[in-house]
């Protein structure tokens, strides 16, 4: 590729590239033209210029203007540089200044008088942000204060709150042990009432048996009253047949006695008739043996009779006595019948009141337990507020902390 | 041949006595009226009397406990008493009957002036 008429050293012009690669020669005279304009504005050869000794006619002269105009331009970019360069140097001093003063905190002394009009404008945006920056320092001072006043205010009441929940979660605690020993009482409540209404329940039963078995006792009564006063009617007519028999036995002696006589008699007369009288003595004899026998059966009689007598006698008086006793039994059986009564009343009362007891004891037991599961609940929640209060604490003290250090950073600050 | 008497046994205040059965009119029951009394002692029980008569032909009557009956009795068996050993005049003489004696009396002589 020629070289001449180049232009050496010459800054490349930055700009929007044209679609230079979608342009397309009109003939072959303006290639080189177009080859150059390609060279500069795409690979940046600001000293690359058109070979116009290839050229000819306008192409000639298209040449040469496109060389005058690469020459202006180099030319221009050359002055721009040095002005660009000087007002780089401008801005970096005011930049450094204005770091420095931010850096040291020094806001109030900041100045945006200047002679140099180009740097006039940018001292003014300047000082409109440094006193930006002051209006966001006393903001943030005051903020930082009222941060700093309410994170002590924070940890404050954030102390109070978790010596609170402390104490509120020590007093769960008391109060769900508490529970606990209540809930064991109330089983053992429930355990005991149940008990109580199973052994009401079997003295209820026992009751009624006692009073069924105080009927029997009390029929048993009137049965052997019943038999009693049979036993005393028999007794009083084996008396009557008794004593009967003495009279008939008596009439049995009173004959026997006058046998006995009249046979005595006749072994007189039979010993006063002699020798002719030995037969009627014999007879008499045998006669009055017969009346003696008589005699001693009718006394065995009597003596029988009297044991008799007495025997019924003692048996009228063992019959009385008995009906006594069973008088006397009928009317305790009557008293226990009706002091039974009594009892069954109270036991079934009793009974009642331990089922209603027991019922009211289970109902307790469950409610004291749903109770407990609660107070579990509350203290386990408790322990996490608790737990979230010092964490909050901690939190507030840390950001009363951070308060403290913001409040002082913004005092390096001197806004006024 | 042994020669016997009968006589008619009969206890009175617990002593068996003996008397010739013919001087015992009858054995009856106790009457107060014509009874001799107790020349013998009181009977323990009483009930029968012994009925006899004395020499001058009256009746009177002995109280006694049991009149055991006529016995046939061999003279030969029967003893007298000797006079000093008769405390009552009407007391005769005495008779064994096996082991149990017998004192045998005169009934008309329990009657004051009746022999």
């Amino acid at each position: 590729m020629p070289q001449s008429q180049s232009t050496k050293g010459a800054k490349p012009v930055r700009g929007k590239k044209p679609p230079l690669s979608r342009m397309q020669s009109g003939g072959d005279g303006l290639k080189p033209i177009i080859d150059v304009l390609k060279k500069v504005l795409e690979d940046n050869e600001r000293a690359l210029r058109v070979d116009l000794t290839k050229l000819q006619g306008g192409e000639l002269e298209l040449g040469r203007l496109v060389n005058m105009t690469l020459e202006r331009l180099t030319l221009d970019l050359s002055l721009s540089e040095d002005t660009r360069q000087h007002t780089v140097m401008v801005v970096d001093q005011a930049l450094e200044a204005l770091i420095s003063l931010v850096r040291d905190g020094e806001l109030s002394k900041w100045t945006s008088k200047t002679d140099d009009p180009v740097l006039g404008p940018l001292l003014e945006g300047f000082g409109k942000v440094i006193d930006t920056l002051r209006t966001f320092v006393r903001q943030i001072n005051e903020a930082a204060l009222q941060l700093s006043s309410s994170a002590n205010e924070v940890l404050a009441a954030s102390t109070q709150h978790e010596s609170s929940s402390t104490e509120q979660a020590a007093a769960i605690h008391e109060t769900t042990a508490t529970m606990e020993e209540l809930k064991h009482a109330s089983a053992q409540i429930a355990e005991n009432a149940g008990a109580v209404a199973r052994v009401a329940e079997e003295t209820l039963g026992s009751a009624r048996s006692g009073r069924g078995a105080i009927g029997e006792f009390i029929h048993a009564m009137q049965q052997i009253r019943s038999d009693s006063a049979a036993v005393s009617d028999s007794i009083a007519k084996l008396s009557k047949r008794v004593e009967r028999i003495g009279t008939v036995v008596d009439v049995i002696d009173e004959i026997a006695d006058r046998s006995d006589l009249l046979a005595l008699n006749a072994a007189l007369e039979g010993s006063r008739a002699g020798e002719a009288g030995k037969g009627f003595s014999i007879v008499a004899a045998e006669m009055r043996r017969l009346a003696e026998n008589v005699l001693e059966s009718t006394k065995e009689i009597k003596n029988l009779i009297t044991e008799i007598r007495e025997a019924t006698a003692a048996a009228a008086g063992a019959a009385s006595a008995s009906k006594g006793a069973t008088d006397q039994g009928e009317r305790l059986g009557a008293v226990a019948a009706q002091a039974v009564e009594g009892i069954l009343a109270g036991v079934q009362e009793t009974s009642d009141a331990a089922r209603v007891i027991n019922l009211a004891t289970q109902q307790q037991r469950t409610a004291t337990e749903q109770v407990v599961a609660s107070m579990a609940e509350i203290e386990d929640v408790t322990r996490q507020t608790t737990q979230a209060s010092k964490q909050s604490t901690g939190a507030a003290a840390e950001l009363t902390e951070l308060a403290a250090r913001l409040a002082d950073m913004i005092k390096r600050f001197k806004a006024d | 041949m042994t020669s016997k008497v009968d006589i008619f046994l009969f206890e009175l205040a617990g002593t068996r006595y003996g008397a010739d059965a013919g001087q015992v009119v009858k054995v009856g029951h106790v009457e107060k009226e014509t009874s001799v009394g107790a020349p013998l002692g009181k009977p323990l029980k009483g009930g029968r009397c012994l009925v006899f008569h004395t020499e001058a032909g009256t009746a009177h009557r002995l109280d006694i406990d049991r009149a055991i009956g006529v016995r046939e009795v061999p003279v030969a068996s029967l003893r007298r008493l000797p006079s000093s050993a008769v405390a009552n005049k009407a007391a005769v003489g005495a008779w064994l009957d096996g082991e149990q004696t017998v004192l045998l009396i005169d009934l008309p002589a329990l009657v004051p002036g009746g022999r």
